[in-house]
């Protein structure tokens, strides 16, 4: 140009189409590039639009549950595929990346729990139960983890008191952006007729009942969310032959419906370790997909609601135990399987290579886990999603202002504040967790924090997590 | 092909540094901008480019001819494929440039609305700059020194996103 600007100011619409064009792991680094790079990147609309075009490969993450005396901690680690071969997997660090600790109570020594419900767009969904000593129903609390931002996000308490447990899901509504959470609860008995629906959107401070119900089926383990909606793999085994369904949740309409299983016709050689319940759903690539134990198949529904053959390990020997398939670990469809023999055998995994139809043992190398260390393993998309962003920009804003300003090492006011945390329910418990994503607080706003909350007594501690 | 009477009508444009470009107009069509100027008829004879260099305007022409001449996808729903291929070859050779002209390329091509050649530049500085890191980024790209993130955002940014940054 004639009068060469010293800047080009490169802003608007190119800067906005260049971004959209580059994957999500630049982008996170790029935020440091400039304040306006950093605006565009954190732009909600951005986000949306970006997580649609680019298609990366995602990052497993795995994790587990440390029982130890004082706490149940869930440990983060990020996984990475070896460049030779993709049968080995290599953990980052051997530390975790980030962990989230749920404390047990001090003064009871009944069981509690905390467990891995399901997971979401690589969102890590786990309930930490307490018990009430007089009526033994539960208490559950539920948290929200993102492990790669190091984010957690607090449920509201469940307005319920439950007799035994139920099935709880955690999807998407594409049409508001929001992330949703239902459950399905009988709050009195055993009986299914008395479901109890409970859904929660993210960002607000309060669970509602709806007054659909789902048909009358037991559903079993985690939710599958794909196209909209939620599914589940139910059973019933008062029908002849154990009737099977798959339920499914339209997380934006807030219905419920059911879909008939793959038909299966089993061969004379099939396998002996077979129960109806290993049956199971999985997501792939955003499909819902259906292994069926009997057959050793796995089938993908597709947007006709068809059941389509996606590949089967017929020919393949494996050891004996229950066959798991966790998801895809790659563009090109790859699928990581895992064996839970019985006993306190370690786990065994395997990678199914979808072009040649070859399945190799695989490893994951880099951490010391322990023989009976039950693992799980999520596939995050790479996705620049944000819990924090999504639903509580505004909200983290005014409360860091508001944290920095109370905080006058006063036991009193702190715990005021922390009740008054619009994202983080302090319930007073004694069985209490504390997640303060590290995004709000800084390293010394939480010793001061903490100083302040020893003085109350040992109730409670504020964790960083990361 | 269309040989009407408009494909012989001539454009003039005129760059900052006072270049005159005359083309045809079908090839100046394939700016939108250009092509609005033309239809509301405030394109009588030159057109001035007061924030486009003679080098950078001499390229884009160069893109335009090359398209402009290329059969279009709403002219025959089966285009031959020696042609796309032909045209990616193109684009592909085009872009082999260095960085500030890309840049200029792409700042003329917005003003001027070339969506291809927005799409093509894009895309191009995406690929070279995905894997370098923030220091790298803002000397290829010149960036603002007065828009950079104080020490402290920086690093906050830099904790935040740890996992990128391996």
């Amino acid at each position: 140009m004639a009068e060469e600007p010293q800047y080009h100011n490169m802003d608007g619409k190119p800067l906005f189409d260049i971004l959209s064009k580059l994957p999500s792991k630049s982008l996170l680094r790029f935020r440091c590039v400039s304040k306006l790079w950093r605006e565009y990147i954190d732009d909600s609309y951005f986000v949306s639009i970006h997580d649609k075009q680019v298609i990366e490969d995602p990052t497993p993450v795995l994790f587990y549950i440390k029982d130890s005396e004082l706490a149940k901690t869930v440990c983060f680690h990020t996984l990475e595929s070896d460049t030779i071969s993709t049968h080995v997997l290599k953990a980052k660090t051997k530390v975790p990346v980030f962990e989230f600790v749920a404390k047990k109570p001090l003064y009871e020594f009944g069981p509690c729990l905390t467990e891995f419900v399901c997971s979401c767009n690589g969102l890590v969904l786990i309930e930490t139960d307490e018990t009430d000593d007089q009526d033994e129903t539960d208490m559950p609390n539920f948290t929200v983890i993102h492990p790669i931002n190091k984010q957690c996000y607090v449920l509201p308490k469940l307005p319920l008191r439950l007799f035994n447990r139920g099935s709880c899901g955690l999807g998407f509504d594409s049409s508001t952006n929001t992330f949703k959470m239902v459950c399905v609860y009988n709050p009195h008995t055993y009986w299914k007729r008395d479901q109890c629906i409970m859904v929660h959107v993210f960002g607000t401070n309060s669970w509602r009942e709806i007054p659909k119900v789902p048909p009358d089926y037991h559903m079993y383990g985690e939710a599958i969310f794909a196209h909209g909606c939620l599914h589940w793999f139910s059973y019933d085994d008062k029908e002849e032959d154990g009737a099977r369904q798959v339920i499914w949740f339209d997380v934006k309409n807030e219905e419920f419906g059911s879909i008939k299983p793959p038909m299966t016709i089993s061969k004379p050689s099939e396998r002996k370790f077979y129960h109806p319940l290993n049956d199971h759903l999985v997501n792939l690539d955003d499909q819902v997909g259906y292994f069926d134990s009997k057959t050793t198949k796995v089938w993908v529904l597709n947007h006709k609601k068809e059941w389509v053959l996606h590949c089967d390990f017929e020919d393949h020997e494996f050891p004996y135990g229950f066959i798991k398939v966790l998801g895809c670990l790659n563009k090109a469809g790859d699928i990581l399987i895992k064996i839970i023999k019985t006993g306190r055998a370690k786990e065994l995994f395997y990678v199914y290579n979808l072009k040649n139809r070859v399945i190799h043992e695989a490893r994951i190398d880099g951490l010391d886990l322990e023989d009976e260390c039950q693992t799980h393993i999520v596939m995050f998309p790479n996705s620049l999603f944000d819990i924090i962003t999504n639903f509580n920009l505004i909200k983290s804003k005014e409360l860091k202002e508001k944290m920095s300003s109370e905080l006058v090492n006063s036991s009193l006011t702190v715990s005021r504040m922390l009740d008054n945390l619009p994202c983080m329910n302090f319930p007073h418990t004694k069985y209490r967790h504390v997640a303060i994503p590290n995004i709000i607080l800084s390293n010394n706003t939480i010793d001061k924090a903490n100083k302040s909350i020893d003085a109350l007594g040992p109730v409670s501690k504020i964790i960083r997590l990361c | 092909m269309s040989t009407s009477s408009s494909s012989s009508k001539k454009i003039v444009l005129k760059s900052a540094d006072n270049e005159t470009f005359e083309i045809d107009e079908i090839v100046a069509l394939e700016s939108q901008a250009i092509k609005n100027m033309i239809e509301d008829e405030c394109a009588d004879n030159v057109i001035p480019l007061g924030n486009i260099d003679s080098k950078t305007l001499s390229k884009i022409i160069e893109y335009c001819k090359k398209h402009a001449e290329s059969p279009k996808k709403d002219d025959n729903a089966d285009i031959d494929e020696k042609a796309v291929e032909d045209l990616k070859s193109f684009d592909a050779e085009f872009a082999k440039v260095d960085m500030p002209l890309i840049q200029d390329i792409l700042m003329a091509a917005n003003f001027l609305n070339i969506d291809n050649l927005i799409g093509l530049m894009c895309r191009t500085i995406a690929d070279r700059i995905k894997g370098k890191t923030p220091e790298e980024i803002r000397k290829i790209l010149n960036i603002n020194k007065n828009d950079l993130l104080s020490p402290e955002q920086e690093a906050k940014a830099r904790e935040e996103n740890s996992w990128a940054f391996d």
